[in-house]
């Protein structure tokens, strides 16, 4: 316990030493924003497994190495992060390494009217009062470590902002990529979103490591959708075997407005997905949907949290998971029904493949209401692949592990099949596919 | 429907039927809880040496022990000092040897609740170990039990008569440090039932015990311990009622079940004890820990709960699948109304192969009552082909009750499989409409209503409980329209 406290401790020292550097460290409410935040973080510490939400995914082996904040001037070739981009998908692009932007990886076109796209640090040496409404419009959650660490670093990251009625015109690809070689380094990006009344975007973050080296990705994104604006979102992370990602995002809905979700988890040996969304508006609709596959010892845990505060909002969530060797998935779905939030539509839904003898599976949806005139369901369903349809396909001539393989991905396309973007869509399912071919002979089939 | 709100209101102000004191008196260990109340209680009971140190430990244990935050419950502060923990009705200091041995008032605190003792032992067949407070004072049936070879007396008689099942048994399924309320009571039990029913032996009739509370401020510490031996069956029923009081009175009960291969026991509960007034002033606190161990292969432990009573239920009844092929069910239905709060579920846990589990859930909350229900169903790595299947649905009545949902599910085996589904939802005005249409009145419509949407579990309960059960829903929910 007290190796951790010191770690803690550590962590702050840094924070504070650092301080001074940051972008905006002379604006007094980004400043005391920073130093309560680092406050809240040395007092809350990393979470325990003591605590119900962390009760499935124990962090010790993080808080146990020290990864530096101190930015770093790392130059990359540009050939290096072509795999990671998304050669039929026209979009705005904006690389970070290490969560520091970096302008001549990066390429933002011409943007519409209305629309500001630029790289955190600069906004808040420029125009910091603008990121108000993020920091402003509700209290910080200060029980949580991993947003209050972010907050207290508060550096670089994107800021969107729509005006009434705009459309960005492209998608915005958010590349966040590791390096480790020279330092353990953490990573702490913040995005932060705002769409205005009827403005719609597209933003997909990718979070991808450069080499083999261990990092640690505190990520943190916020989204304030105005009246009937709409966001899709998606998230790929595919960081390697060693990494940690921690991330957290947060959506405030106003009335009709409209939220969708897609979420990858593929890499990292741990990996948290947090997604809360207060539906705060009447008629405000989600749809949040992940995949997350884990092999080997990956950990992989999926939260998410979805608040209907006002009459009449819709919510729908559905998460799979695919679990090979020692990895284990969790996930916990919450469902809160404020007793205002009348006519609420709520459903969630888990199912989990175990492939495996060693693999493991936690899964926790919960449902907590306090109104009457509601509709709120949840499933979950935890099993292997069904022995009648292995028998179907191997009675056809497929080999075992072809069939399973195949099996899994129709288990997993299904969520690839929701995502209304489909460049993106293929280039993740002819990934899904490599990754099942490892394990089985998928590739002679397709 | 405008108006219902306020029907609803004045059906919901409905007093506590069963509410009454017997006049008895009582011979009560002064409020306060330390080693020498425990030994207190132990010389009281003859008790042996070893009982005396088991109680011991747990009571240290429970010293180093907080109490539990975790569930959703809002309890005020309960002063374990100020509470009596031992409490027996004068009259038991010879021992009643008959039912004309018991004092005339106690009996008639049964004919008050509708339980003629002989008449319904007699009619329904159902052996009566009633438990007045800590002391048990009639037992009937028993000659015909012991022709079976099967024990079923007051936990104190068995610690007198079979010290050396006690002694194996006892704490084996809950051990004294499972948790807080468990320890407390491991301390400061005082009487209980204890059923054993030997090798190969289908028990003939159905044993029941009635529990009620009555001297005030006394803390009720009840241990049951049932034992099935291989091949044998037996079901056993439970059932509460308990005066109007002000005071939230404590009520930590264990309940340990040992099935043995091929045994299976059928344990049932309608519990109404006193669930506070209108204002949320008063009423029992009910913290029980019930759990099953299906020991051998082959072996079934069921659980099937009407829970209409309490200010607040903390209640998991449990079943450890040890035993391969060995099945688990829990059939529920928790009804809250006013202040009342419930959390409470279940917990499966599959540890053997082919083990199998039922859950079957239903909340109903109405006033401003909070209903929950949480629950484990674990898949251990051994437990290959284990199946579950969970099933939990809420129906919530007014604007101002809450539902919630917790579930947790946790799988270490590939062919175990398991199932959860839950659902939360309203009376539909359609629904009641469609009765009304056809000349039913608005009660009756949700009184069918309600007993349609709990049908799966009174299913599940023996006849004599089942009607029971169903008067005591209606009864707390007439006129309840959402």
């Amino acid at each position: 316990m007290n190796a951790a406290a010191d770690m803690v401790a550590r962590y702050c020292a840094e924070l504070a030493s650092i301080a001074p550097t940051l972008p905006a460290a002379e604006v007094p409410w980004i400043q005391q924003t920073r130093s309560k935040a680092r406050d809240d973080f040395a007092r809350l510490g990393f979470p325990t497994r003591l605590q119900e939400a962390w009760h499935y995914t124990n962090v010790g082996t993080l808080q146990r190495r020290f990864f530096s904040l101190a930015s770093t001037d790392i130059s990359i070739d540009p050939k290096a992060i072509e795999p990671f981009l998304y050669t039929d998908l026209d979009c705005h692009q904006l690389v970070f390494v290490n969560s520091i932007y970096a302008p001549a990886l990066s390429t933002i076109g011409t943007l519409p009217s209305g629309v500001t796209l630029e790289n955190l640090a600069t906004t808040l040496a420029q125009t910091p009062q603008q990121l108000e409404p993020f920091f402003h419009s509700r209290e910080q959650p200060a029980d949580h470590a991993f947003n209050a660490l972010n907050t207290a670093l508060l550096h670089d990251g994107t800021y969107l902002h729509l005006a009434p009625n705009t459309q960005l015109d492209k998608p915005l690809h958010l590349l966040f990529l590791s390096v480790g070689k020279a330092e353990e380094h953490c990573a702490q990006p913040r995005n932060l979103i705002q769409l205005g009344t009827g403005s719609q975007a597209v933003v997909l973050e990718s979070y991808h490591s450069l080499d083999d080296a261990a990092c640690f990705t505190n990520a943190c994104s916020q989204v304030i959708l105005e009246a009937e604006a709409t966001l899709h979102h998606y998230k790929l992370q595919e960081e390697n075997q060693l990494s940690y990602h921690i991330a957290s995002l947060q959506v405030q809905q106003a009335q009709r407005s409209h939220f969708e979700s897609h979420l990858l988890s593929l890499g990292a040996t741990l990996a948290r997905h947090e997604l809360s969304v207060d539906l705060n508006g009447e008629g405000a609709h989600c749809s949040l949907n992940g995949l997350y596959l884990g092999g080997g010892r990956q950990h992989v845990d999926c939260h998410t949290e979805v608040r209907h505060m006002q009459a009449g909002a819709d919510s729908r969530q559905i998460y799979k998971g695919i679990l090979d060797g020692r990895a284990r998935g969790v996930f916990n779905g919450q469902v809160y029904v404020h007793p205002q939030a009348q006519k609420s539509n709520a459903e969630q839904s888990n199912h989990n493949l175990l492939l495996s003898n060693d693999a493991e599976a936690d899964t926790k949806p919960e449902l907590e209401i306090y109104a009457d005139d509601v509709r709120c369901s949840h499933g979950a369903t935890v099993g292997q692949l069904d022995d009648d349809m292995l028998f179907y396909l191997r009675s056809r001539g497929l080999p075992e592990d072809a069939a399973r393989g195949l099996l899994t991905l129709g288990f997993a396309r299904d969520l690839l099949e929701r995502m209304p973007l489909k460049p993106v869509a293929e280039q993740l399912e002819k990934k899904l596919i490599e990754i099942l071919s490892q394990s089985h002979g998928l590739k002679s089939l397709i | 429907m405008p108006s219902s709100t306020e029907e609803l209101q004045s059906h919901l102000r409905k007093d506590y039927e069963h509410g009454f004191t017997t006049d008895v008196e009582s011979d009560t260990l002064p409020p306060g809880l330390d080693e020498d109340v425990i030994r207190h209680i132990s010389r009281m009971k003859h008790e042996p040496d070893f009982l005396l140190e088991w109680r011991l430990e747990a009571y240290r244990h429970w010293l180093t022990q907080r109490e539990p935050n975790w569930a959703k419950l809002n309890i005020a502060p309960i002063d374990y000092q100020a509470i009596s923990y031992y409490s027996a009705p004068k009259t038991q200091a010879d021992g009643p040897k008959s039912l004309d041995e018991v004092d005339p008032k106690l009996l008639e605190t049964y004919e008050k609740l509708g339980i003629p003792l002989e008449e319904r032992a007699a009619l329904a067949g159902v052996a009566v170990d009633a438990v007045f407070d800590s002391v048990s004072v009639a037992t009937t049936f028993k000659d015909k039990l012991a022709k079976e070879g099967i024990i079923f007396c007051p936990f104190s008689e068995a610690v007198q008569e079979h010290p050396e099942l006690i002694k194996r048994y006892l704490g084996s399924v809950v051990p004294t440090t499972d948790n807080y309320f468990a320890s407390l009571n491991s301390a400061v039990f005082t009487d209980g039932s204890f059923v054993y029913i030997p090798k190969g032996v289908r028990c003939p009739m159905e044993l029941s015990t009635y529990f009620r509370i009555n001297a005030a401020n006394t803390g009720q510490f009840e241990r049951t311990l049932i034992i099935a031996e291989a091949g044998s069956y037996v079901s056993y029923l439970e059932g509460c009622t308990a005066p109007q009081r002000d005071e939230n009175q404590l009520h930590a009960a264990v309940v340990e079940l040992v099935a043995m291969e091929d045994a299976e026991i059928k344990y049932s509960t309608v519990q109404n004890w006193y669930p506070g007034d209108e204002n949320g002033v008063g009423g029992i606190y009910n913290f029980v820990t019930k759990r099953g161990d299906c020991r051998g292969d082959n072996s079934k432990i069921s659980w099937t709960q009407v829970e209409t009573g309490s200010a607040i239920t903390w209640k998991y009844p449990s079943c450890l699948l040890r035993g391969d092929n060995s099945i688990g069910e829990f059939h529920s239905i928790a009804v809250t109304n006013h202040h009342q709060q419930a959390d409470t579920g279940t917990k499966m846990v599959h540890l053997g192969k082919n083990t199998r589990s039922t859950i079957v859930s239903k909340g109903i909350s109405a006033g401003q009552a909070q209903n929950i229900y949480r629950g484990l169903v674990h898949m251990g790595k051994n437990a290959s082909s284990a199946r579950n299947h969970t099933r939990c649905d809420s129906l919530l009545m007014g604007d101002r009750c809450g539902a919630h949902t917790y579930p947790y599910m946790e799988v270490k085996n590939p062919s175990a499989r398991v199932e959860h589904e839950a659902t939360t939802s309203r009376i539909g005005e359609d629904q009641l409409f469609y009765c009304q249409q056809r000349g039913i009145s608005e009660e009756d419509a949700v009184s069918m209503i309600v007993n349609g949407f709990c049908k799966e579990v009174f299913r599940e309960l023996p006849m004599e409980f089942a009607v029971e059960a169903q008067n005591l829903l209606a009864l707390s929910l007439e006129g309840s329209v959402g």
